[in-house]
């Protein structure tokens, strides 16, 4: 009996987790099916003369990334099983920079910036007020 | 040194059967260089016979003997080469001892001499005869008095006392004769009365015979004077009333030598559509030869003195001379890209000012006689020397094809309309095509066309110096008109000048062609480069020219940016970068202008187009930096450093226009390191500090922002150099 007073207790005290349990006792909300889809990195910049940009795209894999803006250069190379780190060159300006196609577009995905170079080939002290989101 | 005449000399003139005056001549029997050796001739005969050069050692001296009696004349007249100057054939006339001068020749028919003696001691006379220090050609001598002068209806008039008197309005027909004769005439003037006077009809009679006139007033003083250089009619105005003598001259009279003499009253020659004329440039700074135009209006022919190969002459008289090494004596004509083809007898050389030559072409031994340019060929004519042969050549100077033309020579090579080669030929001028000379125009008469221009309607504009190559019987010069199938419009076009040749039409400040016709007018009276450049009709013809080139169509490049000839046009640049571009047209200036990032040396290079400089200007577009010559280095070519913020100009001038392009390169003096590519690079970003090597990184860090460490702004710049745009991805 003591055995299973623990996981009881726990699923009362939580009721949205769903427990697992050889005895369940309540029912859980059914798992949404995978959605196949394409996200897409968004810059935000406060600048209007960006010239080149390293960032990393992190979640599940997918697939990998394909330019926004087909005049831009782009090298990209997947890190691990959840980084790709993407290399950009071109006129940036704040709106979409790559799409990326994935398996699931409700997993959770993210992106960061690493690097960013003004068009005159120098290098941003900091990323203040630079943001990227990947978007659906 | 007296000589003995042998008793067999004077027993031959005594015994032997000689030939009298209608007879076959004697000819000469070398060795007679002595008097001891001398052939005999008699009074009233002919001889015959060849002199050799007077400084050489062979046959410089022909001796003959004539006996003669006291009172008798002895008459020698020369028929050798009138018309020669530097090789003609001396007499003198010498005692029995072979060396006392009784008398000497005089030129009597032009150079031909003849001299009389009138004997007063019975005996023998030698009669030596000698050439020039160039040889002479062969001579007859005959011992008769020469034949009258032609043309003496107005003699004899030698002097002012017995000067012939004329009224305004009078035309005389008259001769020079014998050479050295002087004509004048009177007329009598009130003060500010005018008249106009010329003279026509006359022969050309080599680079000094062109003849002049002068006026001199009652004392005998010279108060104006025209030659034949000169365009007309002379207008003269007495300032007194009184006699005024008129002096039609030249330095080479003879028993050929007629002109004819007009003197009107002032205003009354009817004028020819062409005049009037206006002499624009006359000197000896252009010999007179073929000019071309450029593209500014300005006219570009032969030098005339030392130091100047070619000279321009602009239409205020202004002449730039211009020597170089293998530099043409010839302006003879633009490429399509505007390059200035200039020719000398053994090839065709393009020509860039100040002083730089490229050759084209080379010929053999033939020389050339003509050349034009089409919009894909270079035409050439051979006229002088061997068979006369139409050769076309690629723009680049490689031989295409070429013909032989068996029965007509090719002067004044000109292309016409229909893009074939018309050339001329005496009185005649041919369009050649299809490998075949076909007649476009004949002028009737014995003539030289000496050259042709067309309008841009087809219309030949002809000029004629009136010489006549069969019997050099002088007509008056002119300029006339015809239509494209050859008729005459008009005939003559303009009256003046006398011995106009090479007409070309003028260009305009944009380049093109205009109404403007121009001729040059020999300046034989003067002696060989006494060029007036005179404009015919200063009002304009009635169409202008036909294009003097065919201009390129020249390929434009984007990242060249032109128009980009000034600083305020210059294409912005960014360095670590490559441009191309194109000199297309000799002159064109391409401009680039970059401000620096940072303090650091830069490399400046340039490859291609045609003898490319590369030019480093401050920020005041003026101010030389650095400076590569391609006539020099083969790719030009330097390091600058440049300084942070600082603006610069990148000029690319090529000396010779064309259609090949250059590519201009800034960019680190640092050389890449083996092994450094695009993909290792970015990769590097990727892995820092894992895929590439120190120097590696070094270089594309100096390369880029150079703030001590890669980064993505150092992989810009590697990434411009490599690639100079950006638009793929990998």
């Amino acid at each position: 009996m003591r055995l299973m007073r623990w996981p009881l207790l726990a699923c009362g005290l939580t009721a949205v987790l769903s427990c697992n349990t050889d005895r369940d006792i309540t029912k859980p909300p059914p798992a949404p099916p995978p959605e196949p889809g394409v996200l897409t990195v968004v810059l935000t910049t406060p600048r209007l003369d960006d010239g080149a940009i390293v960032f990393d795209i992190r979640g599940h894999a997918g697939g990998m990334p394909r330019l926004a803006d087909t005049t831009m250069w782009m090298f990209s190379e997947r890190l691990d099983s959840t980084v790709t780190r993407v290399v950009l060159v071109g006129e940036l300006h704040t709106g979409p920079l790559v799409t990326f196609p994935v398996v699931d577009i409700h997993m959770p995905y993210g992106a960061s910036i690493l690097d960013v170079s003004d068009r005159a080939d120098r290098a941003r002290p900091d990323f203040k007020d630079y943001q990227l989101v990947v978007a659906h | 040194m007296r000589v003995f005449i042998s008793i067999f000399v004077v027993l031959s003139m005594l015994t032997h059967a000689l030939p009298v005056f209608g007879q076959a001549p004697v000819e000469e029997s070398e060795p007679n260089d002595t008097p001891a050796t001398a052939d005999t001739a008699v009074l009233g005969g002919k001889v015959r016979g060849d002199v050799g050069c007077s400084i050489c050692d062979n046959d410089p001296f022909d001796y003959w003997v004539v006996f003669a009696n006291a009172g008798d004349t002895i008459h020698v007249d020369v028929d050798s080469c009138p018309g020669c100057v530097d090789a003609h054939t001396g007499v003198t006339l010498l005692a029995a001892d072979g060396a006392t001068i009784l008398a000497e020749g005089r030129s009597w028919d032009e150079s031909d001499e003849q001299l009389e003696y009138v004997v007063t001691i019975t005996g023998p006379y030698f009669i030596r005869v000698g050439g020039s220090h160039y040889g002479s050609p062969p001579y007859t001598l005959t011992f008769a008095p020469p034949p009258p002068c032609p043309g003496g209806a107005s003699e004899p008039n030698n002097t002012l006392a017995t000067a012939t008197r004329i009224e305004p309005g009078a035309v005389v027909q008259a001769a020079w004769c014998p050479n050295g004769d002087n004509d004048f005439y009177a007329v009598q003037l009130q003060a500010g009365a005018s008249i106009e006077y010329a003279i026509d009809e006359y022969r050309v009679g080599g680079y000094y015979g062109g003849p002049g006139v002068e006026i001199l007033n009652a004392d005998g003083q010279a108060v104006d004077f025209i030659r034949e250089t000169e365009i007309g009619p002379a207008t003269f105005t007495a300032t007194t009333a009184g006699t005024y003598y008129i002096h039609p001259w030249t330095s080479r009279g003879g028993l050929n030598r007629p002109y004819r003499l007009r003197v009107l009253p002032a205003g009354t020659l009817r004028p020819g559509p062409g005049d009037p004329p206006i002499v624009r440039f006359s000197g000896t700074d252009v010999y007179p030869a073929p000019l071309v135009v450029d593209r500014h209006g300005n006219f570009w022919g032969p030098g005339n003195n030392a130091g100047a190969s070619i000279v321009r002459v602009s239409l205020d008289s202004t002449v730039t001379k211009y020597d170089a090494p293998d530099l043409g004596n010839v302006a003879a004509a633009f490429d399509p890209w505007d390059n200035l083809l200039t020719i000398h007898s053994q090839a065709v050389v393009k020509f860039a000012p100040p002083d730089r030559t490229e050759r084209l072409i080379t010929f053999g031994s033939e020389g050339w006689s003509g050349l034009a340019v089409t919009k894909d060929a270079i035409w050439t004519s051979n006229a002088w020397t061997g068979p006369t042969f139409l050769r076309k050549y690629s723009l680049q100077g490689e031989l295409l094809e070429s013909y032989t033309l068996p029965d007509v020579r090719a002067f004044s090579l000109v292309i016409g309309p229909s893009g074939d080669p018309y050339f001329s030929w005496m009185n005649t001028i041919y369009r050649f095509v299809a490998g075949h000379a076909e007649v476009v125009l004949k002028h009737e008469h014995p003539s030289d066309i000496s050259g042709f221009a067309f309008d841009n309607q087809g219309n030949l504009y002809v000029t004629d110096r009136g010489i006549s190559w069969v019997d050099d019987q002088r007509l008056a010069g002119r300029v006339s008109l015809h239509d494209p199938q050859g008729a005459v419009v008009a005939d003559s076009f303009a009256w003046w000048p006398h011995a106009p040749s090479l007409p070309v039409f003028g260009r305009d400040s944009t380049g093109t062609t205009n109404r403007r016709l121009f001729i040059i007018n020999n300046g034989n009276a003067s002696g060989a480069g006494y060029t007036v450049l005179t404009e015919l009709n200063s009002a304009g013809v009635r169409a202008p020219g036909l294009p003097v080139q065919p201009v390129a169509e020249c390929p434009m490049d984007a990242s060249e940016g032109e128009p980009n000839d000034i600083t305020a046009s210059a294409r912005r640049i960014v360095p670590d970068t490559t441009q191309t571009g194109f000199s297309c047209m000799a002159g064109d200036e391409d401009l680039f202008t970059f401000t620096a990032r940072d303090s650091r040396p830069l490399k400046f290079e340039v490859h291609g187009a045609d003898l490319p400089t590369l030019e480093l200007l401050a920020a005041d577009g003026r101010t030389r930096l650095a400076f590569s010559d391609g006539a020099l280095v083969p790719n030009p070519q330097f390091s600058y450093r440049v300084m942070a913020e600082q603006a610069y100009y990148v000029r690319v001038k090529s000396w010779f226009g064309g259609p090949k392009p250059y590519t201009l390169t800034i960019g680190s003096t640092l050389s890449r390191p083996d092994g450094l590519t695009l993909e290792r690079a970015a990769r590097e970003l990727v892995h820092p500090l894992s895929i590439l090597n120190v120097a590696q990184r070094t270089y594309l860090d100096v390369l880029g922002n150079n703030d001590g460490r890669y980064d993505v702004g150092d992989f810009r710049a590697f990434l411009r150099r490599e690639s100079s745009a950006p638009g793929g991805s990998k």
